[in-house]
């Protein structure tokens, strides 16, 4: 019976190579491709008439747009306007990884850490810049906060720098973990109703509580994946906030 | 529940199995070269969606935002003029209608009034016809009876003559007769 780990296996379908540097088509790839050619799809077709009586698949485009467009409003501000094309991109891009992985036989992109590592540490870097063009040597505030006394100071500053230099690794390995175990779950109870199902006619009615079980989880992963996505997009707009107004 | 725990310890094993063999594939990215495809083809195509994102979606979104806000203040401001211009035309009509009711109450006032002129004025010379009517009347009723009186003098002379006549058989003259008649009726009248 297949491992429950076997999902996460990368599969090159063709080999490509740019400066000696792998960069080969894959079956993340290829699931990479699908979900931006699906959400180009339905965002362009969504807003294609662009009707001031919206029809229903206007309304789905429209309500995320206020949906994210009222994240940074609240949690940037109007400065963070600018930022508004990545932030949505960024949350759509992530929603349509992790529900294009609830599909069966897909793969999920987002349950591996090199892409999500590799987003956070953009995030990362871009808030840093942002943070020191915006405010110049002022952004350092962010790491000593007004009213610590002053043999406190220290402490503070280094616990500060800490949390701050390891928010890519927490921002990629909450999705990564999240990812990860939901799909090892969800394969290891379905690995469950196989192997009860073929130990005879009572394993054939026990089969049916792993299968219970795996529907209701099923429900869960949905909502982890539209949570995680929301969670990755949240996070990095505080972020985005602590760049722009530093002295908190 | 036997069986339960026979399934569990070999699902348990078959993740340690994969895991003795070089564990998730997730950690293994740098070892197998896999993570600077996964990293380029994240660039690409995240690249690819925030073009489409940022040139063709929000902006189409952000102007039907915009226009049916425009609308809806277009809509809002066009049906508060027509209320208005509703409650103009309410308060004409109130007025015209106060008007022609203080109109009609005054015609028909106006008009009773005639009425009532016409009816004295009616009055008045019925009347004054009347009482003209009465005072000719009066006028010959004394008339009848100065010429009835006056007519008394004749009679009672033939009378007396007759009288006269035939008591003693004289032929009495008219002119005595008269005269005694004349004096006697003054007689009477002083009495």
């Amino acid at each position: 019976m297949a491992s429950p780990i076997e999902q996460f296996n990368i599969k090159p379908i063709a080999h490509f190579e740019l400066a000696g540097i792998d960069v080969s088509f894959t079956n993340s790839s290829l699931w990479m491709v699908i979900v931006v050619a699906l959400l180009s799809l339905f965002l362009i077709g969504g807003t294609r008439k662009s009707a001031s009586v919206p029809g229903r698949w206007q309304v789905m485009v429209e309500l995320m747009y206020s949906f994210i467009a009222g994240m940074i409003r609240d949690n940037v501000g109007k400065e963070g306007k600018q930022y508004f094309p990545f932030i949505f991109t960024l949350f759509v891009f992530v929603l349509g990884l992790n529900l294009a992985g609830m599909v069966p036989y897909a793969f999920t992109v987002t349950s591996h850490i090199a892409v999500n590592f590799a987003m956070a540490a953009f995030i990362f870097i871009g808030v840093t810049l942002v943070g020191f063009a915006k405010n110049g040597a002022g952004y350092l505030k962010l790491f000593a906060p007004s009213g610590v006394p002053m043999w406190l100071l220290p402490m503070i500053v280094l616990i500060e720098l800490i949390s701050y230099c390891t928010r890519p690794i927490s921002l990629s390995v909450r999705l990564f973990a999240n990812m990860l175990a939901g799909h090892i779950m969800m394969k290891v109870f379905a690995g469950f109703i196989l192997s009860l199902a073929a130990a005879g006619a009572v394993g054939m009615v026990g089969a049916v509580l792993p299968f219970t079980v795996n529907v209701l989880l099923t429900g869960l992963e949905i909502l982890v994946a539209c949570l995680q996505a929301y969670v990755f997009t949240i996070l990095t707009c505080i972020y985005l906030n602590d760049a722009m107004h530093p002295a908190h | 529940m036997a069986l339960a725990n026979t399934i569990l310890a070999q699902a348990a094993t078959d993740v340690a199995h994969e895991a003795s063999k070089g564990g998730l594939p997730q950690l293994n990215v740098i070892e197998d070269g896999s993570f600077t495809n996964q990293i380029a083809w994240l660039l690409i195509t995240f690249f690819v969606l925030f073009v489409v994102v940022w040139r063709t979606v929000l902006p189409r979104v952000t102007t039907v935002l915009e226009e049916r806000e425009e609308g809806i203040a277009n809509d809002l401001d066009s049906a508060g003029r027509l209320k208005a211009e509703a409650e103009e035309v309410k308060a004409a009509y109130e007025a015209a209608v106060a008007d022609a009711r203080a109109k009609a109450q005054a015609t028909i006032l106006g008009t009773k009034d005639a009425i009532q002129a016409d009816i004295a004025a009616t009055l008045t010379t019925l009347e004054a016809k009347l009482a003209e009517n009465a005072e000719e009347a009066s006028a010959r009723i004394a008339k009848a009876s100065n010429e009835a009186l006056a007519s008394l003098d004749t009679v009672a002379s033939e009378v007396a003559a007759a009288m006269v006549t035939k008591l003693s058989g004289v032929k009495a003259s008219e002119k005595d007769v008269a005269a005694a008649v004349t004096a006697a009726l003054a007689s009477v009248e002083e009495a």
